[in-house]
């Protein structure tokens, strides 16, 4: 088991109350899933994602990852899981604007404490991978849509994290460019065994997912979703 | 992250923003040279004065030893403060290294001078007849002969000549009343030239005569007596301690004990208060001056603040990437002191080059030395991590899931 969540609670202080955004949720993902997580907006969603990523530590229940609470780490803690066990893909890419794609993939590696000069081959390979090779000293304002969404997959993959979280990854993107994307996604959890978990809106996009999560008004509804 | 690669990251963003950079750099600039530049104008002085004070003396450090009586009016030939034997007890005293009696040299003889019903004093030239002769209107210079025959010959200017006997040419071979002694007018020259300082060796005085008659007449009873002793010290003992010595010595057995008081002249203490007060003038301007640092330091604070907050987004994509909050805090600290340490190097450079000009319009030059370098430094430093750890702070504080939403 890669991932359990227990009896998860998660509350946003909103003035003097407290709005719960997630109900006891339990969830369980093996190594290998692809995941879909659906629901609608508000349904808390983003907050489980960010919770199962190690960006959110403020949650009542427990979260076990590998076998192991991650409940209660502390942030030096935390930024080590971060770095090396999750990779992230967001919808609006979150590429640093002021570097070029070379130092935004790179940029993993340096926060795992790897010499510039050693990432050098690692960070090519990984934009060969997604198909940007030649586009390594541009900025991210000088590529498409579809061009920086392959260069945040290739920085969720350049430290072979053992999972990758996307949010909602093509839900800025036409058709085309979407199917680019979902098939770069879907090579990796096929080919290397990359557990993938995806937040979507778009039903289209199930049809790639192995395990299916539906999310409303914070509660984790399970069973195969339907169109 | 390793170290050299958040510096290499600060410098990257610091870069990005080259004006901005820029101007905030220009106020540390400005401040630390403003700074420098009174600091190297002010040491220069300071060494400038001292040096000029102490040029006369030798190397050696000295203490002057002087006696005041009790009765100002009392001759000073009747005194003898530091007797043979007192010089001899003084030059055994420990660290003593030598003793100069040399004389006071007077620079100055008054003589009261009767002109008809004008009584006035004035400064009086003593001839031994081998000086160069001066311009004469009548008579003729004194020479050798009247000062070996002491005789009461005496050279007038012209306005006294004329005053009491109409004009030069009568005065001649005249009687003048000096100190009540008549002396013959051998000789008038012209009247003296108005002057602005009429203390100064060297200058005419109104009134010449021999030396030996001066000696004779108004002299007769002094003895040459010592009365300003110079005592040296040895390198390696303290001149202070010398001077206590010498004191105790004095104020229990010097000759005059009963009639006055001893008194001793530290020059190197002197010297050195005269040097801590244009020191402490210097710090007290270039403490106003760097009230400028602080301003400038305000806007380091400002420039990283605003830094901080639009780069808020890069700050969530870092940490999702695993930085933690001290590499983050890293990373803008170093911003901070990048841009103040290199303000610091470039106004300590452009200070000593202002200076450098401005001594060119002065007698003195700068003085450059070790630990203004190092206060640049460190101060420059200091501002740095004073005005960049708060924004850096703010920097690492942010939520990450606030800024990633």
């Amino acid at each position: 088991m890669l991932i359990e969540l227990k009896n998860i609670d998660k509350y946003y202080p909103i003035g003097r109350e407290r709005l719960q955004v997630l109900h006891g949720v339990n969830l369980q993902i093996e190594q290998g899933e692809f995941v879909g997580i659906m629901g609608p907006s508000g349904s808390g969603k983003s907050t489980l994602v960010n919770i199962l990523g190690f960006l959110d530590s403020k949650y009542d229940g427990e979260y076990l990852f590998a076998g192991k609470s991650v409940s209660g780490l502390n942030d030096r803690e935390l930024s080590h899981m971060r770095n090396r066990t999750v990779g992230f893909v967001f919808q609006d890419f979150h590429l640093v604007e002021t570097a070029t794609v070379f130092e935004n993939v790179q940029m993993p590696l340096l926060y795992a404490g790897i010499t510039a000069k050693k990432t050098v081959s690692a960070v090519e390979q990984a934009l060969e991978r997604v198909g940007i090779g030649e586009k390594s000293k541009q900025k991210p304002s000088q590529l498409s849509g579809g061009q920086k969404q392959r260069v945040a997959i290739a920085r969720a993959l350049i430290n072979q994290p053992r999972f990758i979280i996307a949010d909602e990854p093509t839900g800025a993107m036409d058709t085309k460019t979407s199917a680019g994307i979902m098939e770069i996604l879907f090579n990796l959890n096929k080919e290397e065994k990359v557990t993938v978990v995806m937040v979507t809106h778009d039903f289209s996009l199930l049809k790639y997912c192995s395990h299916q999560i539906k999310v409303v008004d914070g509660v984790v509804q399970k069973g195969t979703l339907q169109a | 992250m390793k170290f050299q690669m958040l510096l290499h990251t600060a410098l990257q963003s610091l870069w990005n923003n080259k004006r901005r950079t820029l101007l905030t750099m220009l106020g540390i600039v400005i401040g630390i040279a403003s700074v420098i530049a009174i600091i190297s104008i002010g040491k220069g002085f300071q060494r400038e004065t001292v040096s000029n004070l102490t040029s006369s003396e030798s190397d050696k450090m000295s203490v002057v030893a002087y006696f005041i009586p009790d009765n100002m009016n009392m001759q000073s030939s009747r005194m003898e403060p530091f007797s043979p034997r007192n010089i001899a007890d003084i030059k055994r005293i420990e660290g003593v290294d030598g003793v100069s009696t040399e004389q006071s040299s007077q620079s100055y003889y008054t003589v009261t001078v009767q002109a008809g019903n004008d009584t006035f004093s004035t400064a009086a030239d003593l001839l031994d007849g081998t000086e160069s002769p001066t311009e004469l209107v009548a008579g003729n210079h004194i020479d050798r002969a009247d000062n070996a025959g002491k005789k009461k010959v005496v050279i007038i200017r012209q306005d006294i000549a004329e005053k009491m006997y109409g004009s030069a040419e009568n005065a001649i071979g005249k009687g003048i009343d000096i100190n009540g002694v008549k002396f013959y007018i051998k000789g008038v020259a012209p009247p003296l030239k108005p002057q602005i300082i009429s203390f100064s060796l060297g200058f005419e005085k109104e009134i010449m005569l021999p030396k030996s008659a001066y000696q004779f007449y108004f002299e007769k009873n002094k003895k040459e007596a010592v009365t300003e002793l110079t005592v040296f010290v040895k390198t390696d003992y303290s001149v202070k301690a010398v001077s206590d010595d010498l004191i105790e010595y004095l104020d229990k057995n010097g000759n005059n004990r009963q009639i006055g008081t001893y008194g001793v002249l530290d020059m190197s203490q002197m010297m050195q208060a005269i040097g801590n007060v244009i020191n402490s003038l210097t710090y007290f301007i270039s403490a106003i001056a760097g009230i400028s640092l602080l301003i400038a330091g305000v806007g380091v604070m400002n420039m990283m603040y605003i830094s901080v907050s639009e780069r808020t987004k890069e700050i969530g994509i870092r940490r999702a990437m695993g930085a933690t909050k001290e590499s983050i805090q890293m990373q803008f600290l170093l911003e901070g002191i990048l841009v103040t340490f290199s303000g610091g190097i470039i106004g300590y450079l452009f200070g000593i080059l202002v200076a450098t000009l401005i001594s060119k319009l002065l007698p003195f030059g700068i003085y450059i030395d070790i630990p203004t370098i190092l206060m640049t430094v460190v101060v420059s430093l200091l501002i740095g991590v004073v005005f960049s750890v708060m924004p850096a702070k703010a920097a690492a504080k942010k939520d990450v899931i606030d800024i990633l939403r």
